[in-house]
């Protein structure tokens, strides 16, 4: 069954299908991160789990699709660190399996990550991570390969779709052969981009999960943990021998070549088209690494020795290139490396062929053409209006984010909102600019605590979303009230995971596979942490919603509001699944004077400015009416 | 150094189609065993973003992004997302077809700033390539039976403009499995009449030329 319009299927369409195709051979269209999840079933996967965040969402948002079929078990845990120490519990009872998750989960997942390369695992362990180079949608464009260095296990990095697919089936047997977890890492290049790929047999492999006790290995206790630190070293040792003869590395030298490239990942195909574009491919060798950690070092010596000058080609930070630089130093090779440390790439953003056309045109003296005059491109950027991302017409949260505004307007001593990550983050932009922080999941409450704890006199309301606040934020809750921090909480309920694609979550009352579930509710959570003032309150009704947030900001101990109404975009699937259609509001120009409130307070995508008055889209507004009760002139009525 | 691949940069706002359209294109060209690569960018693609993807098409493709002045076409759904890829067009050559429909930003919807005329667009976009043909797809999807046809008017004028090494018939076998069921035959009148959209605009180029 296909759950449409959740899981972010709706960008997948029926490419899930692909997951279970039992068509060795077939040639296929395949996202790469459905490429990831194909993987997974040709390797025998049992369980996968995950927290949604871009580019990552659709690996396992298509698997759960397919999960109960297939006899895989698929969740969307509470967190990362949730989600990698179920894979992990799951790996050491021998059977598969894979957590995936976007850069930042990583950092989530370090504790438990690390101690499980000492530890080791039984049941192969992938660990998929999308990191964010540009970044399009994260806060930062970290780049998690240090992780996998810090922890001491494989990196391996595919190059194309077909090798996103492949290497799912090596990490498995790489993981269990070294009885490491070892780590996947992709791009939204790879996680984005769709390919062919030509499909495998899925595995029939179901193991039975059996743990078999013992303390020297699982008790990680510091007696023990000496023990295995020597294990884990050499086992990283035998994955560097290993990576020497991995299969998706490759070599190509050109006998009478000086220079010498390593495309590692994706970043080999814009090698390849670089030298292509430059007509230098017979001049240039290349070095395809797809293990980017530990490095083959045999492997990369062949090409270093054969050439003059090495450039190093990866994604973000130059993880290949100091380890290179390393390498050489070692073995007193007196070659020329090349790349981010040298200036030969840029130091930020996500690469392009062109970036990489441009670094070989200069280390190739080839001179590069079709350069478009620098005015052209200004008259262009000038012209091009940016399109900042909005909140949906009829989202509940700019109905949450006017009344805490208002709130805030009433009461009247300043205020400070401090954000979370999540659909609630486009009230940055204008015209709502409604916060002043985000900065990482859960961070809103504890950053409310530490400006209270300073000194700060101001009201001080924090805003996190019902799966942010599951994932991170009752920990800072239970902090503001056992530290006496004065903040007001205001979370922002709508039942989804919205900003990944609409993932269930416990607000939602259906687990990843679809089956129902129970319904958790925040303010259970908020009564239990010791909260003693909590209201619920449907943000649509703007004046209740207001007071609500000015009365729990004027109460003296830390305090909680729960603005719940269903995403906008789910109600809409709701309501046309029952057949109901929305009424649009329009404005009605004999009554309305001009002010402009609605289209200034709320920016809604539905309203736009016409020879001077708003104009309300009927097509787009969905009828939450809450400009109607932001409008002092009751200008604006529900159209007939 | 010949061209290996057609490329073609698909543009437009999130839910205009433009992942599905180039779908459809992909899927036409792996039936006909092609290799095929589509880069999307749609990061917030459902919050009012700009969506894009690079749809390339040929055998052994290496990179899935498209290098800058490389495109042969650029097909957007909307007007300001052709200027904002345009970097992407081949030179003199490459084809800009576009629909004039614009979906305003929202700095122009608060009044803060003013959307360009599609004749200063024009102006502009006709300094990497003069084949411009910009086409009111709304209309003729309407005509068609279904506004929301309009990504399938698109590939109709697409495929009327450059040579795709893959035959209409794949494509219109990936359109009819793309879109939902029941709407296959107002999505082929779409696309049939985005073709002679296209040529029509064509006859009046090469009149405008002579």
């Amino acid at each position: 069954m296909i759950f449409v319009g959740i899981n972010g299927v709706f960008r997948l369409g029926m490419e899930v299908n692909l997951l279970t195709l039992d068509a060795p051979s077939q040639r296929v269209l395949m996202m790469g991160n459905v490429a990831i999840a194909r993987g997974a079933m040709e390797a025998g996967v049992q369980v996968a789990t995950s927290y949604p965040g871009t580019p990552s969402s659709e690996i396992i948002g298509s698997l759960c699709q397919v999960a109960r079929q297939a006899g895989v078990y698929v969740e969307w845990s509470t967190n990362e660190m949730v989600a990698f120490e179920v894979a992990f519990a799951a790996s050491l009872a021998g059977v598969r399996s894979m957590m995936a998750c976007k850069h930042l989960g990583v950092n989530w997942i370090a504790d438990p990550f690390l101690v499980s390369a000492y530890t080791g695992v039984n049941g192969g362990l992938v660990i998929v991570v999308a990191d964010d180079p540009h970044p399009y949608s994260s806060q930062n464009a970290e780049d998690t390969r240090y992780y996998a260095k810090l922890a001491k296990v494989p990196c391996l990095e595919p190059s194309d779709i077909q090798e996103a697919k492949d290497v799912m089936i090596l990490a498995f047997e790489l993981s269990e052969t070294l009885q490491l977890p070892v780590m996947v890492r992709i791009t939204p290049r790879i996680a984005h981009t769709r390919g062919v790929v030509v499909l495998g047999p899925i595995s029939r492999l179901r193991r039975k999960a059996k743990f078999e006790k013992d303390s020297t290995r699982y008790v990680m206790i510091a007696s023990n943990t000496r023990n295995r630190h020597p294990w884990l070293n050499k086992q990283y040792a035998r994955a560097a021998e290993l990576a020497e003869t991995f299969q998706l590395n490759r070599l190509g030298l050109v006998p009478s070549a000086t220079v010498g490239v390593i495309g590692c990942g994706l970043s080999y195909g814009y090698v390849r088209e670089a030298l292509h574009l430059l007509g230098a491919e017979d001049r240039v060798s290349i070095l395809k690494l797809v293990t980017v950690n530990p490095l083959p070092t045999q492997l990369v010596c062949k090409l270093l020795s054969s050439v003059n000058t090495v450039l190093i080609v990866e994604e973000i930070e130059p993880v290949v290139e100091t380890d290179i630089r390393s390498l050489a130093q070692g073995l007193g090779l007196n070659i020329e490396i090349k790349g981010r440390l040298t200036n030969d790439l840029p130091r930020e953003f996500e690469l392009t062929p062109d970036i990489v056309t441009m670094a070989l045109a200069k280390i190739l003296n080839t001179p590069l053409n079709n350069a478009t005059p620098n005015e052209v491109i200004s008259e262009i950027n000038d012209l091009v209006i940016r399109r900042t991302p909005f909140l949906c017409a009829g989202c509940p949260h700019r109905a949450s984010y006017y009344a805490i505004k208002q709130a805030l307007k009433k009461v009247n001593r300043g205020g400070i909102v401090t954000g979370d990550r999540g659909c609630y983050n486009q009230g940055i932009h204008p015209p709502l600019k409604a916060i002043d922080t985000c900065i990482c999941m859960g961070a809103s409450i504890a950053m409310a605590c530490g400006f209270n704890q300073a000194g700060i006199e101001e009201p001080i309301v924090a805003v996190i979303g019902d799966s942010t606040f599951f994932h991170a934020g009752i920990p800072a809750l239970i902090n503001a009230v056992y530290n006496y921090a004065k903040v007001t909480v205001v979370i922002l309920d709508n039942g989804w995971t919205a900003m990944t694609g609409h993932q269930p979550n416990p607000t939602t009352g259906i687990t990843a596979m679809g089956e129902p579930t129970k319904i958790i509710k925040p303010e259970d959570f908020v009564k239990a942490c010791g909260i003693n003032h909590v209201k619920v309150v449907d943000p649509y009704n703007v004046k209740a919603a207001i007071d609500a947030i000015a009365e729990a900001i004027n109460h003296p101990e830390p305090s909680v509001v729960v603005c719940r109404h269903l995403c906008a975009i789910q109600e809409l699937r709701a309501m046309k699944l029952r057949g109901i259609k929305s009424t649009p509001y329009t404005v009605n120009i004999s009554k309305c004077n001009g002010c402009k409130l609605c289209l200034s307070q709320l920016g809604c995508p539905a309203t736009a400015l016409e020879n001077g008055k708003v104009k309300i889209d009927t097509y787009t507004c969905v009828g939450c009416g809450v400009c109607a009760q932001v409008c002092p002139v009751e200008a604006i009525e529900e159209s007939s | 150094m010949a061209k290996r691949s057609v490329d073609i940069i698909i543009s437009g706002i999130g839910g205009q189609g433009v992942v599905l359209a180039s779908t459809m294109i992909g899927s036409a060209a792996v039936d006909e065993g092609l290799d095929v690569k589509i880069a999307e960018t749609h990061g917030l693609a459902q919050r009012g973003g700009s969506v894009m993807s690079h749809v390339r098409i040929g055998r052994d493709l290496f990179s899935p992004l498209i290098p800058s002045g490389q495109a042969d076409a650029i097909v957007s759904f909307e007007p300001l997302e052709v200027a904002r890829y345009v970097s992407f067009i081949q030179p003199v050559s490459g084809i800009m077809i576009f629909n004039t429909k614009g979906i305003l930003p929202m700095p122009v919807r608060l009044g803060m700033e003013s959307y360009p005329s599609i004749k200063s667009l024009i102006t502009i976009l006709h300094k990497y390539s003069p084949r411009i043909y910009p086409i009111d797809v709304d209309q003729i999807a309407i005509n068609a039976g279904n506004i929301r046809t309009s990504n399938i008017v698109m590939l109709g004028a697409l495929t009327a403009s450059i040579r795709l090494p893959f035959s209409i018939e794949s494509l219109k076998t990936a359109i009819k499995k793309g879109v939902p069921k029941g709407t296959e035959e107002v999505n082929m009148r779409a696309f049939t009449l985005g073709i002679e959209a296209m040529k029509n605009l064509n006859r009046n180029y090469m009149i405008e030329r002579t």
